[in-house]
């Protein structure tokens, strides 16, 4: 096993132990994005120089006799949404190639760095996030590792590829309505969605303030609970950070789920669930034990709620370029940014009222049980350019489609772990299985996590140690 | 709303706005507002009452007190 195959704990800890440098690590790191990202495209910037002067630092504090913070020498990448010192914040558009560098990095790039991961690069993404598929005309697709024909996912797409492809162990994405969950499941990777208001957003590009959250993706559990413990912390300069202390996971994880109340997600999450979408539901429910069939309240008003916050916030947020630059907007979102720019005053407030009301009665459903459990997408990865799925003979926009589950459940601000499951029926491609738990337990989504992990259910492909990926086969 | 009806909510909307639309975006512009208006009038069957504020500034929950199960 290479640096560039060793996953997130263990490459931490044997740079820890001093089996190998962070400089080491960090070349194995870029050997392998250089030799892959040609055909992935999860890349759209790399920091290489400020990556070798992270990992150097780290060495020399090594040499030092220093004690090497928690994450050294992991590399990582974010989504190019989150600001990095020096550089443009392009939130996957051409319209912000003209703004002024960012002055600093943001929020939880700072405490990453703080943590001793090394930063080797910026992410594609949809335009300003508005979608499910990294289907990004301005950047080109960021296309699955394990097939390339076929999509990433989205939002966070260039984030689920890369750690897919092997790239990087540990990514940083943002999810609104399924944008770090899409891609975990669709590329096989495990995800974080934490609850709202537990991650600082400050130094993000936003795409919907009411909705907006940030969290990590990685090759494991314990990268997730590693990455998630460095990135707590409270804000009081972001409106939307509601956390006032860290309350740290890791150590948690090993404590198993016996005495947990678990239930698989019925009604919405099954009947807009594909069957090998529902047996990776099901096969997790085995694992962990599941009590029997919960059922989500107004599952279908929480997504139709989340789509009018969305569309009228995504909207109003750009209407001065949609104005003047509505040509440089990305062809696939552009239209549904104006639109949602138009919407009536009444479609808003009601969905913003709607979600007050809907809030209470998903709390109301967690003081019966502890985790649930629903796929994250009725389908495993469509072809890029797919423009219709078909969901249990039901013919859906592809694009919107893709967030039909994870809607629901992010509109009501809980935490979720998308763990990457591989059923029978999807041609070996990957469906991710939501943990989910009430707002401020991300522990017991985690433990679950971890308990899908150690039964082999839950994990990703094994990777190639050469650069070697599926080929290109059409476009 | 009709397809119609929604082409000319859209160029009045975009014209208080002052949004350009040319007649082939605005009637992309409609379909996509179609979509979202099916997904409002769900909303108008939600029985809300008078007293159901927005949330403001959405929080899932209160954030746990030091000590509690965690």
């Amino acid at each position: 096993m290479t640096t560039a195959t060793l996953p997130l704990a263990q490459l931490a800890a044997a740079i820890a132990a001093g089996e190998i440098s962070a400089s080491e690590a960090l070349e194995g790191c870029i050997a392998r994005i250089e030799a892959t990202d040609g055909d992935v495209n999860a890349f759209t910037g790399k920091s290489y120089a400020r990556a070798r002067d992270e990992a150097g630092a780290l060495d020399a504090m090594r040499a030092r006799g220093e004690t090497l913070p928690v994450l050294a020498g992991v590399p990582y990448a974010v989504k190019n949404l989150f600001d990095i010192e020096g550089e443009v914040t392009l939130a996957g558009s051409v319209v912000n190639r003209g703004n002024a560098p960012a002055t600093a990095d943001a929020v939880l790039v700072q405490r990453l760095k703080a943590a001793g991961a090394v930063l080797v690069g910026s992410l594609n993404m949809d335009e300003y996030a508005y979608g499910f598929t990294t289907e990004n005309t301005h950047y080109g697709p960021t296309r699955n590792p394990h097939d390339l024909q076929r999509m990433s996912g989205g939002s966070s797409g260039g984030s689920g590829a890369a750690v897919a492809a092997g790239q990087v162990p540990l990514t940083l994405g943002s999810d609104t309505n399924g944008s770090i969950r899409v891609p975990s499941s669709l590329c096989g990777v495990w995800g974080l969605k934490p609850t709202f208001g537990r991650l600082s957003r400050r130094g993000s590009y936003p795409f919907v303030h009411s909705i907006d959250h940030l969290g990590p993706i990685a090759d494991s559990v314990e990268g997730l609970a590693l990455s998630y413990d460095a990135l707590q912390g409270p804000d009081a300069l972001d409106p939307g950070c509601h956390a006032l202390r860290v309350q740290p996971v890791a150590g948690q994880l090993t404590s198993g789920v016996r005495g947990l109340r678990i239930g698989l997600l019925g009604g919405w999450f099954d009947a807009n669930a594909t069957p090998p979408a529902r047996a990776a539901a099901a096969s997790a429910a085995k694992v962990l034990g599941a009590a029997g069939v919960a059922v989500w309240p107004d599952a279908e008003l929480g997504r139709a709620a989340a789509f009018v916050i969305t569309a009228s916030e995504g909207g109003s947020l750009h209407l001065a370029d949609l104005r003047t630059r509505a040509a440089e907007f990305e062809p696939l979102s552009v239209d549904r940014f104006i639109a949602g720019a138009l919407q009536p005053a009444d479609w808003y407030l009601k969905a913003q009222r709607f979600r007050r009301v809907y809030r209470d009665r998903v709390n109301a459903l967690f003081e019966q049980w502890d985790v649930l459990i629903a796929p994250a997408t009725p389908v495993s990865a469509p072809m890029i350019g797919d423009e219709w799925l078909d969901i249990n003979g039901t013919r859906h926009p592809s694009r919107p489609a893709m967030g039909l589950l994870t809607q629901p459940v992010s509109c009501a601000g809980c935490p979720v772990v998308a763990a990457p499951v591989w059923p029978e029926g999807t041609g070996g491609m990957p469906i991710g299985v939501q943990l989910i738990a009430a707002p401020w337990r991300e522990d017991l989504a985690l433990r679950a996590g971890y308990v899908l992990q150690e039964s082999g259910i839950a994990r990703l492909s094994p990777r190639a140690p050469t650069p070697t990926l599926p080929r290109r086969g059409r476009e | 709303m009709t397809e119609q009806n929604s082409i000319d909510y859209v160029r009045a909307a975009a014209a208080a706005l002052e949004l350009p639309l040319d007649d082939a975006a605005a009637q992309r512009v409609a379909s996509h507002l179609a979509r979202t208006a099916a997904m409002a009038s769900l909303l108008d069957a939600a029985g809300l009452a008078p007293g159901d504020e927005p949330a403001e500034v959405f929080r899932p929950a209160p954030f746990p007190e030091a000590g509690a199960d965690e």
